[in-house]
């Protein structure tokens, strides 16, 4: 270092010192309080020399400050505002200053940082300034942020709304964020909290999500929710969250769909059940509905009457109340059934708040919203007609056994037995009448069949449900061809069936009405016997439930349609990832590569390179797991067998439990791709719940063409569960996924049970055949 | 000496201006052409014959698979370096099925292609090591399979419940067809896989199989 004016001695450490700054790639300047330059090291001389007329003058003697003053043109600017930092550090209001800087040659774009800091010698003080090259970095941030314009790009174009926040702020926001929450661009987001977003009913439940995510404890990746525009009003929304930590920050990403549309339909559905449960409030049957636990919700005036408590008693107590404790032991209520959406059709004897009992037909049923329902009807009448009736045949046959004499005052009485029926069959079907509207239970009528010489005698009810008028005569041979081929010989076998085994006849089946139409119908009905066991008739009930169907097979439907767009949109994003971003990431580390090849082992470049060449590494792999985590391409390219092994696989060296995977009959074909999309999301979810809940050493999982089915079986040996009574259960979760799963085997006519037990591991069966046979028979 | 004549297909030129200036910067290594989709990288690594073809898995049109195929059928001493963004274990199958003489993960490009080119052009094979390890893993796993034990005498129960259990039914389906209770169904099912020395169920069906039990009917 060349040296001007009195400061600096001649030790050896000193000369080593110099040395060492003068071979510094940095350019170094130290200059006076008025800015005259006082020594500069060799880099700084070289660049002087090398850079330009104005710059030239900048070695020792001149005045640095003066220097800054006279520029003009391009560099007049950065040259101001290095002067302006060079007086505040000399002047002691700052203690360090520092500008990056452009300096373009004809030839090439560089990037300069200048800093200046200060130290004092003999009373004065001196100022350091120095110079180094910077524009590795700067290209490389750029490239960086090309990247990142890219990333941004594909998340603007998404149609979901795409925001990512770091400690609850919003960082960033794709246009269709703003614009779903009424925001006139991202930038209007950026900086808010999150819970500005969210209604105010949902925001604990949402921040408490976020937290457990950071926290480690793990919160659901899909979840609906109500978001808040920015006018205030309510958003219903879908999300699907993923976090992603770089550079030691975590970032979690939430990509939003709006469903308001289907909520409205929802509630559309909601509403058009007030309207009935309006109707039903003036209705004969008594009606209420219950949370699964069987918390009593609602109830009707007509339930109220029946049971004899208020309304508010009523509220208070568990549907459980309301059933002798002893009929409840031999016969639980099966919220299984009804949460697997069938409904039920029971008689049990009920309990007054007096202690008193009276018989009653049950209709429950799950609501959508996911509440129970229940239609009850107090059939004391209905069965102190058919005792009567019962008891008026079985006097009559011991009659007609003893003396034939009697036969005719027998049969006298039995005609006024059943005119009585009709009679109150009559009351009951014009109460009926009014329900037959709201009520999916639909028209109740009954009917008794004379095994003996095979004579039907129908309600009007009945006959209605058969499309007929009632005074039209219906009889065992009407019916018969009135039934849906297919079913004919279902029903014929489960009433030949139930007389044989003296139990009771349960058919569901379609019939075809006169005027062309096809109604689904209920029967329900139990032979009576002679006393040498000869059946004499059978006695029943038939309700049409044609609603009910449509219902859920309307809601199937649009399940079904639900879970193909959602997973068309899945397969989108992770091929758009792959194939757009992935590749240009591959470009990037292969220009950062090259990048460090050329700085030739300068250190200060290298490090921000490889820190560089890291986050793009991380980046890298970051994408390719959600990329994988949406939808593996490889269940679209190669198929379930090896889609699933390499889920297998890698579920196995996550969870560092041993998976033993055999597929027979399946590799090398591909099967429908909904069934391969239902089998890889059941079995995810199967290993998903035997991590969080089984504590396995040991997991099978086997996947086989059996004839025209596929079966797949996941197997754990870890502590198993009351599979029935988690079903049952009112804890959420595990059964939610159970009943998912379920679900979705079942869109495919499929099914899926689970056995499982306390200590003795879980096996989850799934069967899906191969080609779905028209209409589910019930 | 003469130089690796390397030919890359790519159907992102920003990937293959990338890999060729990768390969012409080594001494012994040059890019005699470049094609974006397995079709023209067929028909131009036919007519130029280059030691080495990197080939992209994932191209519009015909795919990485197919090109290498055709390529191994033609001209078989044209060597195919396959090239991927996907880290599945599946596509590396797919490709060495096809005929593919090493596999390289676009992620670490940079650090394995000239390696990976210079060794398949040698007549050597070459992994991605990441990958390389699974793969391993998972042939000697499918190979140790238990149940290699002489077949032990089953009573003809054991063999009713070990035939259901293959087919993927339940022990409550089990136990119906045969008329007996879970309990029991579950103490054959105990049984027979100690008799045989299988621990899992898909032990259980790849021992039926072998019996010729799986055949349909």
């Amino acid at each position: 270092m060349s040296r001007r004016g009195a400061e600096g001695g001649s030790g050896a450490p000193e000369r080593f010192a110099y040395a060492t700054v003068e071979a510094l790639s940095e350019h170094i300047a130290v200059l006076d309080e008025r800015g005259a330059v006082v020594a500069v090291n060799r880099a700084w001389r070289d660049f002087a020399r090398a850079n330009s007329a104005a710059t030239e003058a900048l070695c020792e003697g001149a005045n640095y400050l003066a220097v800054c003053d006279r520029a003009r043109g391009a560099e007049a600017d950065d040259a101001a505002r290095i002067a302006a930092g060079l007086r505040a550090v000399i002047g002691g209001e700052v203690d360090e200053f520092s500008l990056e800087y452009p300096c373009h040659s004809p030839t090439r774009q560089r990037w300069y940082i200048a800093r200046v800091t200060r130290f004092k010698v003999d009373g004065g003080v001196r100022a350091v300034v120095t110079h180094a090259d910077i524009t590795e970095r700067k290209l490389a941030e750029q490239r960086l942020a090309k990247s990142e314009e890219q990333l941004r790009a594909i998340f603007s174009a998404s149609r979901d709304g795409i925001l990512v926040e770091q400690d609850e702020r919003v960082v960033y926001a794709n246009d269709s964020y703003a614009r779903l929450f009424g925001y006139a661009g991202p930038e209007e987001l950026v900086g808010e909290h999150v819970s500005a977003l969210v209604s105010p009913e949902d925001a604990g439940r949402l921040l408490d999500f976020g937290r457990r995510r950071l926290s480690g404890e793990g919160a659901p990746a899909v979840f609906e929710f109500r978001g808040r525009r920015r006018d205030g009003a309510p958003l219903d929304l879908e999300a699907s969250v993923s976090t992603h930590t770089v550079a030691g920050k975590t970032y979690i990403t939430t990509a939003v769909r709006d469903i308001s549309e289907r909520k409205l339909a929802e509630k559309a559905l909601r509403e058009s059940e007030a309207q009935n449960r309006l109707l039903l409030e003036q209705a004969s049957d008594g009606i209420h509905t219950y949370d699964l636990r069987g918390n009593i919700l609602e109830a009707n005036a007509k339930l109220c009457e029946m049971l004899g408590y208020t309304r508010d008693e009523l509220l208070a107590l568990n549907v459980r109340d309301l059933v002798p404790a002893e009929d409840l032991a031999g016969d639980p209520i099966r919220f299984d059934a009804l949460m697997s959406g069938q409904t039920l059709l029971s008689e049990r004897r009920l309990r007054r708040k007096d202690g008193t009992l009276f018989p009653a037909e049950i209709s429950g049923k799950m609501l959508p919203n996911g509440v129970l329902q229940a239609f009850i009807r107090d059939i004391t009448e209905r069965r102190r007609v058919d005792d009567a009736l019962r008891h008026a045949h079985e006097e009559l046959e011991r009659r007609v056994e003893e003396r034939t004499a009697q036969l005719a005052r027998a049969n006298e009485l039995l005609t006024a037995e059943i005119a009585e029926r009709r009679r109150a069959e009559e009351t009951l079907r014009e109460s009926e009448q009014r329900l037959k509207i709201a009520l999916s239970t639909g028209r109740l009528g009954s009917w008794q069949l004379d095994l003996r010489t095979l004579e039907l005698d129908a309600s009007p009810a009945v006959k209605a449900n058969f499309g007929r008028p009632q005074d039209a005569h219906l009889s065992r041979e009407d019916v018969l061809a009135a039934i849906h081929p297919e079913d004919r010989a279902r029903v014929r076998a489960a009433a030949a069936e139930a007389i044989a085994a003296r139990g009771d006849y349960h058919a569901e089946y379609r019939v075809r009405w006169p005027d062309g139409d096809t109604r689904w119908l209920i029967s329900r009905g139990r032979a009576l016997y002679d006393e040498a066991g000869a059946p004499l008739r059978m006695v029943g009930v038939t309700v049409d439930i044609t609603e009910r169907r449509q219902a859920e097979e309307e809601r199937e439907e649009l399940l079904r349609r639900l879970v193909d767009a959602q997973e068309e949109e899945r397969r989108r994003i992770s091929r758009e990832l792959h194939d757009q971003l992935g590749q240009r990431m591959t470009a990037l580390m292969m220009g950062l590569k090259t990048l460090s090849a050329e700085s030739h082992g300068r250190r200060s470049a290298l490090d921000g390179l490889t820190a560089l060449q890291a986050l793009a590494d991380d980046l890298t792999r970051e994408l390719h797991m959600l990329a994988f985590g949406l939808r593996p391409p490889a269940l679209d390219d190669l198929g379930l067998h090896t889609a699933l092994y390499n889920y297998v696989e890698e579920w196995a060296e996550q969870a560092r439990v041993p998976v033993d995977f055999h597929s027979s009959g399946i590799d090398g074909r591909r099967l429908p791709l909904e069934v391969e999309t239902a089998l890889y999301r059941i079995a995810q979810e199967a290993l998903t719940n035997v991590l969080k809940h089984s504590g396995a050493g040991r997991v099978s999982v086997v996947l086989e063409r059996v004839g025209e089915q596929v079966v797949a079986v996941i197997e754990d040996d870890g502590r198993g569960f009351d599979a029935d009574s988690l079903l049952k259960s009112p804890v959420k979760g595990r059964k939610l996924g159970l009943l998912g799963m379920r679900e979705r085997a079942a869109m495919l006519g499929g099914t899926l049970s689970v056995e499982s037990g306390e200590g003795a591991g879980t096996s989850v069966f799934v069967r899906i055949p191969l080609a779905p046979s028209a209409g589910g028979a019930a | 000496m003469s130089k690796l004549r390397v030919f890359v297909a790519d159907d992102h030129q920003i990937v293959r201006e990338g890999l060729k200036a990768l390969i012409n910067a080594q001494p012994d290594m040059e890019v005699v052409g470049e094609a974006e989709d397995g079709g023209a990288a067929w028909l131009l690594a036919k007519r130029l014959l280059p030691d080495v073809v990197v080939m992209d898995v994932s191209m519009p049109g015909m795919n990485g698979a197919e090109a290498t195929a055709r390529l191994r059928d033609e001209c078989p001493q044209v060597r195919v370096l396959a090239l991927t963004i996907y880290e599945d274990k599946g596509y590396l199958q797919q490709l060495l099925k096809a005929g593919a003489a090493g596999y390289v993960l676009k992620r670490a490009v940079m650090e394995e292609l000239v390696r990976a080119v210079r060794t398949v052009a040698a007549g050597g094979s070459y992994v991605d090591p990441t990958l390389a390890g699974k793969v391993v893993s998972s042939y000697i796993r499918q190979d140790t399979g238990g149940g290699r034990q002489p077949v032990a005498e089953l009573s003809e129960r054991e063999e009713q419940v070990l035939r259901l259990a293959a087919w993927g039914h339940s022990n409550k389906e089990i136990a119906a067809k045969l008329e007996i209770s879970v309990k029991t169904v579950e103490t054959y099912k105990v049984r027979l896989m100690e008799k045989l020395g299988l621990r899992s169920r898909a032990d259980i069906v790849r021992y039926a199989l072998r019996q010729g039990w799986l055949q349909e009917d």
